[in-house]
């Protein structure tokens, strides 16, 4: 089946756009809420990474989402032509001991861990391809 | 995204935020927040019309923590949405800012 599909440019002001069209998709993809809630958690933080980190020649550039229903969930995929990232290798954030001790950035990756039931990365054609996958309860 | 602070007394400052705490969000209201939050040392911050929280976001309620921790404060988070509680338990900041679902147990964890 062909899923939803959505293109944005590189830019955060594209973010709730993206949110926006995932809360549409998933009443045409017959997705239920509760995983939409979590894959828009995901991707802003996935997409804000590449928007922050994948490019800096300060050009345009379009970030591709594509939806889809799974046999027992939803799996959304985001491609971009930015520097190669595997976030999936990023070392595993410890749980800090107290406020003073708490880091204050790296949390997104971390959320993402915790939230998908999967995610898988590849690199193609010079392509970052990352797929989030979570499941229904 | 909506921000305004109100005194309950007794030295406590409640931060009421509305809407959706993504990039944008957090941008809309980081500055007053931790304008709100300087010299402060009971903030009771009232997340219950939050419907949205990025780790951006966190990173905007981590750093007036830990600001108000450093003065030898506290501050709490008053009755977020099961989503936003969500978000709050799988980044662990739950266990660094404490979660009340009532305002009279967010003044006693913010007068103690």
């Amino acid at each position: 089946m062909l899923g939803e599909r959505l293109v944005i440019g590189n830019k955060v002001g594209e973010l709730r756009r993206m949110s926006q069209w995932l809360r549409n998709s998933a009443v045409a993809a017959d997705i239920s809420q509760d995983l939409i809630c979590l894959l828009d958690q995901c991707a802003n933080e996935a997409v804000v990474n590449i928007i922050s980190y994948a490019y800096d020649d300060g050009k345009h550039h379009d970030i591709t989402l594509e939806l889809n229903r799974t046999a027992n969930g939803a799996c959304l995929v985001i491609r971009d032509d930015g520097k190669p990232f595997n976030m999936l290798e990023a070392p595993e954030r410890k749980p800090p001991g107290s406020l003073k001790d708490a880091k204050v950035g790296g949390l997104g990756i971390h959320v993402i861990r915790r939230l998908m039931t999967r995610c898988d990365y590849r690199r193609e054609n010079g392509i970052n391809v990352l797929s989030l996958e979570a499941r229904d309860k | 995204m909506r921000i305004e602070a109100e005194s309950l007394g007794g030295g406590i400052l409640k931060i009421n935020l509305a809407g959706r705490m993504d990039v944008q969000g957090a941008q809309d209201v980081d500055l007053k927040f931790t304008g709100y939050t300087a010299n402060q040392r009971a903030v009771i911050v009232d997340m219950s019309l939050v419907n949205f929280l990025a780790s951006l976001g966190i990173r905007t309620l981590l750093l007036s923590a830990k600001a108000v921790s450093q003065r030898g404060g506290k501050m709490v988070l008053f009755n977020p949405d099961p989503g936003v509680t969500r978000t709050l338990e799988v980044s662990g900041i739950d266990t660094l800012i404490p979660i009340c679902r009532s305002l009279d147990e967010a003044r006693s964890a913010v007068s103690g």
